[in-house]
């Protein structure tokens, strides 16, 4: 018998448990699998479909760029707003030129690019795929001897991995912005003395840590994760399976990018 | 040439196949009828390694699928065109571009000699004037001509239609089943066509395999399925309410 809502539901809680570790490690084990059968095609594969390359970096980077700036900006106003309120009593409200774009560049761009990606880019690829999945075009692709690996989810890994860390440039120069105006008008700190301390404290140690390690690590995870929920959709599941896809794709993806900038920002500081 | 034996097949806990035997020879059309959810399509993913048997043994050429790696499967599937149900069509690419695929994908040939094939196989099923159409701006007959064209695209050897003719009118259903007897001709391939259309089965079909309780119970000509005294068969090609198929 086909499981179904009514069979599900006579399961005990510790079959509910179990069969829920059992499908989590299959589908990572999936998703490794899966990203490394698409790496293996680099890099003519890669050249070969440079046109949907191009495509999906228009998709994932430059249609994503307007929310990337406006959460940047904010992220960095409200940084210098509550640290700002913490120093003014001790008159070194200036200080927040050094704190902003440190706390952008570290932390804040790359991680809300993260969460801007997975809610936007990785569910779009989990329904897509699921979709196709649903509608037998990935089942076509597999009988003409074409491997969706190459043909779909490689585009998307190299999309998601290059344009991560430009949007993540671009938040983090609008959040140290947004920061400078934040100081000038509600904490009376002239753009003078903010882009001072930018000027004494930032270096490069800040920004590419977060620009070339973490902001790629997470487009390939977010790409991976959407690319892998929605070609595990089965055919039989239709229209439900691709929402659970779509939604599951950002929650592992959000779970994912948490958990992997703890230990990301750990190791970063022995870099 | 391709050849089930003894096949097994359960799905979502369901017995699908249970002991499937048949045998297709090269060159003939062999249609697969049964009641929808029979496991005919099933039957079908065997043959192309989309499935593959829990027990038992599904092979092409004398290659059994199951032993293949991903590379043989790659490999096999060169050999087939597969027109599916809905077409499958690549949503986001135009008729043209769909029916190019296999040729950019597998062949060195310049854009000029894909354009020549391309516009002969749409032309040979009356898609000519829709090669820039989207798959969304198409019918269901339009879907199923243009994934006609891509499946006969590389000329396979064999050609495995599902069912070619649902959700058409009787008058396109007519001329899908006068395409599949043309291809075959022109072509010489070795055709499966699983289709619970009876009409498309005596027209298309060499031979014809009753598909039921997850084994084939009757093959032969269509003369002799026609005649046949097994009641299955006879209920099923009648379509009668009562009797042995639950």
């Amino acid at each position: 018998m086909t499981p179904t809502a009514n069979t599900r539901a006579t399961y005990g809680p510790v079959t509910a448990i179990g069969r829920s570790i059992f499908t989590a490690a299959e589908a990572s084990g999936d998703g490794i699998l899966l990203m490394l059968r698409a790496l293996r095609y680099l890099p003519m594969g890669a050249w070969r479909r440079r046109g949907e390359i191009w495509t999906q970096m228009l998709i994932c980077g430059v249609y994503s760029l307007p929310v990337a700036l406006l959460v940047g900006a904010f992220s960095g106003m409200v940084i210098a707003l509550q640290v700002g309120l913490a120093l003014v009593d001790w008159d070194m409200a200036e200080r927040i030129g050094a704190v902003t774009p440190d706390a952008m560049c570290r932390e804040l761009g790359p991680i809300w690019v993260g969460v801007i990606l997975a809610a936007r880019v990785g569910s779009a690829m989990a329904a897509e795929l699921g979709t196709m999945r649903v509608t037998e075009e990935i089942d076509a692709l597999e009988v003409m001897s074409i491997d969706p690996a190459r043909f779909l989810v490689l585009p998307r890994l190299i999309a998601l991995t290059i344009m991560a860390p430009m949007l993540t440039a671009y938040a983090d120069l609008v959040g140290t912005l947004g920061g400078a105006v934040v100081g000038k008008y509600q904490l009376g700190v002239s753009y003078g003395k903010y882009f001072y301390w930018v000027r004494r404290t930032l270096s490069a140690s800040d920004i590419l840590p977060g620009l070339l390690i973490k902001a790629p690590i997470y487009g390939l995870t977010i790409a991976v994760v959407g690319c892998t929920l929605g070609l595990r959709v089965k055919p039989a599941e239709g229209a439900e399976g691709v929402g659970t896809a779509t939604r599951n794709s950002v929650v592992v993806a959000l779970i994912l990018l948490i958990v992997l900038n703890y230990f990301l920002s750990s190791l970063i500081r022995y870099i | 040439m391709i050849k089930f034996e003894d096949v097994h097949k359960q799905l979502g806990g369901q017995v699908v196949l249970d002991g499937l035997d048949l045998e297709i020879e090269r060159g003939e059309t062999m249609a697969i009828i049964g009641r929808s959810g029979s496991g005919k399509s099933v039957t079908l993913k065997h043959i192309v390694c989309l499935l593959f048997p829990d027990s038992g043994t599904v092979s092409v050429d004398g290659v059994a699928t199951s032993s293949l790696d991903t590379r043989g499967v790659f490999e096999l599937r060169r050999k087939f065109g597969v027109l599916f149900q809905s077409g499958a069509l690549i949503n986001w690419m135009s008729v043209y571009d769909n029916v190019a695929l296999p040729l950019r994908e597998h062949t060195k040939l310049k854009s000029a000699e894909i354009d020549e094939i391309v516009k002969e196989k749409l032309g040979l099923l009356d898609m000519a004037e829709h090669v820039s159409k989207m798959p969304a701006d198409l019918s269901g007959g339009m879907r199923k001509r243009a994934g006609l064209a891509r499946a006969i695209v590389l000329d396979p050897e064999i050609i495995l239609y599902d069912e070619p003719t649902s959700g058409l009118d009787p008058v396109m259903a007519n001329r899908i089943n006068q395409l599949i007897k043309d291809v075959k001709e022109k072509l010489g391939a070795t055709e499966v066509v699983v289709t619970h259309d009876m009409n498309s089965a005596y027209q298309v079909g060499d031979r014809i395999a009753m598909l039921y309780g997850g084994k084939i119970v009757q093959v032969g000509t269509p003369d002799e399925i026609r005649s046949s005294d097994d009641p299955v068969v006879r209920q099923f090609i009648e379509g009668n309410i009562e009797g042995p198929m639950d």
